[in-house]
């Protein structure tokens, strides 16, 4: 699941990076949601190309903590974004990531 | 349900960064009815073009706008309309379409409900179709207006009727109330007619009177839970906020401080309702118009403290100033007009009746 990659799911949401946070329609249910700076940096690999593992190194790097903490918190964010239907997994398998 | 506007939640973030959040654009004046209030005025100028119109929406995302509220004139009189309206989603906008609806049949509102749009809001005038049918000036509108209201809701789509109250139609708001919700839409009353764009004040003379406004701003069917939270909200806030929020409540609007309106001609406004050109789009960047024009800085610079006529008026806390307004009808933006002062008054007697 790690080597899946994310993409948004342009078709149902309108979204805005205002800065370093970012903010999120949901068109389907007007549901808003606002994104943290750490958030917005996932938001915005969620490219369709960049794998999860990749982004976990980034924000790794970025942040200086170590790769495990990084990569539970992205695929927690991920699995809430998935769960809000603000992204889609590229995979067919679009089941909850463990 | 849909109700709120992420604009109510991150409007002040917004203002405090200069952010210009959301963006009423009409896209042409033309349109294929003639209502009789009508604020615009068709110039022979020529309209933006399609490839001017995809230039400043990608401008206006690089700057920040979410929200992007099309309308005219009618929309759907450009035949470039959805070409426009698909490249600003793929600009992932989120599209608000304000439409008479009369030239929306099925193809059309599957092409509408492709776009995902925040809102769709129609206007209708009256129950009947008659009198819905004398103020448009365009007779069977009615039937196919409520006929698209209908297609988008089969669609899934959040619609509003937006029902302007005037004098030919100030008797029958409940029943339009009760039409939107046999069509399982939200409803919005309008008692605000402006001057027209150019300042002509023909439309004015459909405004309601003082008697017929004091009804529908205390009609609970209309007004509800939402009057009293907002009244709480501005009376209570200056008690629970820190400076910067001070100093948001000092200003009157949103209009140059996160909205702004575009005209088909590429003129921005701080607002519709505020026709001071801050500059062309067709001769100057939007960045430069939104952080450098004069007359966008003097918009902003406005504020409600800095109006000496008004600020020993016992009425100014439920005071709704549109310097807008005031500059169309004394050319001064300061001034005093009669209509916000009769809305106070109003709403200044609806509280103490409260009590």
């Amino acid at each position: 699941m790690m080597n899946d990659c994310i993409i948004k799911n342009d078709e149902k949401i309108a979204y805005r990076v205002i800065e370093d946070k970012t903010l999120v329609v949901n068109l389907e249910n007007s549901t808003f949601h606002t994104l943290n700076p750490i958030a917005t940096i996932i938001w915005n690999n969620l490219d369709g190309k960049t794998p999860i593992t990749t982004i976990a190194k980034n924000i790794s790097k970025e942040f200086d903590i170590d790769f495990e903490t990084a990569q539970k918190d992205c695929l927690e964010f991920i699995n809430d974004l998935i769960e809000k239907g603000l992204i889609i997994l590229c995979s067919n398998q679009a089941e909850e990531i463990k | 349900m849909k109700q709120m506007s992420l604009f109510d939640i991150e409007g002040d973030n917004c203002v405090k960064k200069g952010i210009p959040f959301k963006c009423h654009f009409d896209l042409s004046y033309h349109c294929n009815m003639k209502c009789i209030h009508c604020y615009v005025l068709e110039k022979k100028q020529p309209t933006l073009t399609t490839i001017e119109i995809k230039d400043i929406l990608r401008q206006l995302a690089s700057s920040g706008t979410l929200y992007l509220h099309f309308s005219g004139g009618e929309i759907f009189t450009r035949k470039d309309f959805f070409e426009i309206a698909d490249y600003a989603r793929k600009l992932h906008f989120a599209l608000i379409l304000s439409t008479n609806g009369t030239l929306i049949d099925e193809k059309i509102a599957d092409k509408i409900a492709s776009l995902n749009p925040f809102k769709v809001s129609i206007s209708i005038y009256s129950s009947h179709a008659k009198t819905h049918d004398s103020i448009t000036r365009v007779s069977g509108s009615f039937k196919k207006s409520v006929n698209a209201i209908k297609l988008l809701k089969e669609r899934g789509l959040w619609v509003t009727i937006n029902n302007m109250v005037m004098k030919q139609n100030i008797h029958d708001y409940h029943n339009v109330y009760h039409l939107s919700k046999s069509l399982g839409v939200n409803f919005q009353v309008d008692p605000q007619i402006t001057p027209r764009i150019d300042g002509n004040k023909n439309p004015v003379k459909f405004q309601i009177n003082e008697k017929d406004l004091y009804q529908v701003m205390s009609d609970p069917l209309i007004i509800g839970l939402e009057s009293e939270k907002s009244e709480n909200y501005y009376k209570n806030a200056k008690h629970m906020v820190n400076e910067d929020e001070v100093e948001i409540l000092d200003i009157p609007c949103m209009a140059s401080h996160s909205f702004f309106y575009i005209s088909p001609y590429g003129d921005v406004y701080p607002c519709v309702q505020f026709p001071v050109s801050a500059g062309n789009l067709t001769e100057k960047s939007f960045d430069w118009i939104w952080n450098y024009s004069p007359s966008m800085l003097n918009a902003r610079s406005l504020r409600k403290s800095k109006r000496p006529a008004c600020s020993k008026c016992e009425n100014l806390s439920y005071c709704n100033f549109c310097p807008g307004l005031a500059h169309m009808e004394s050319g001064d933006v300061k001034l005093p007009y009669q209509r916000a002062c009769q809305e106070a008054e109003i709403r200044s007697k609806i509280n103490r009746e409260k009590k």
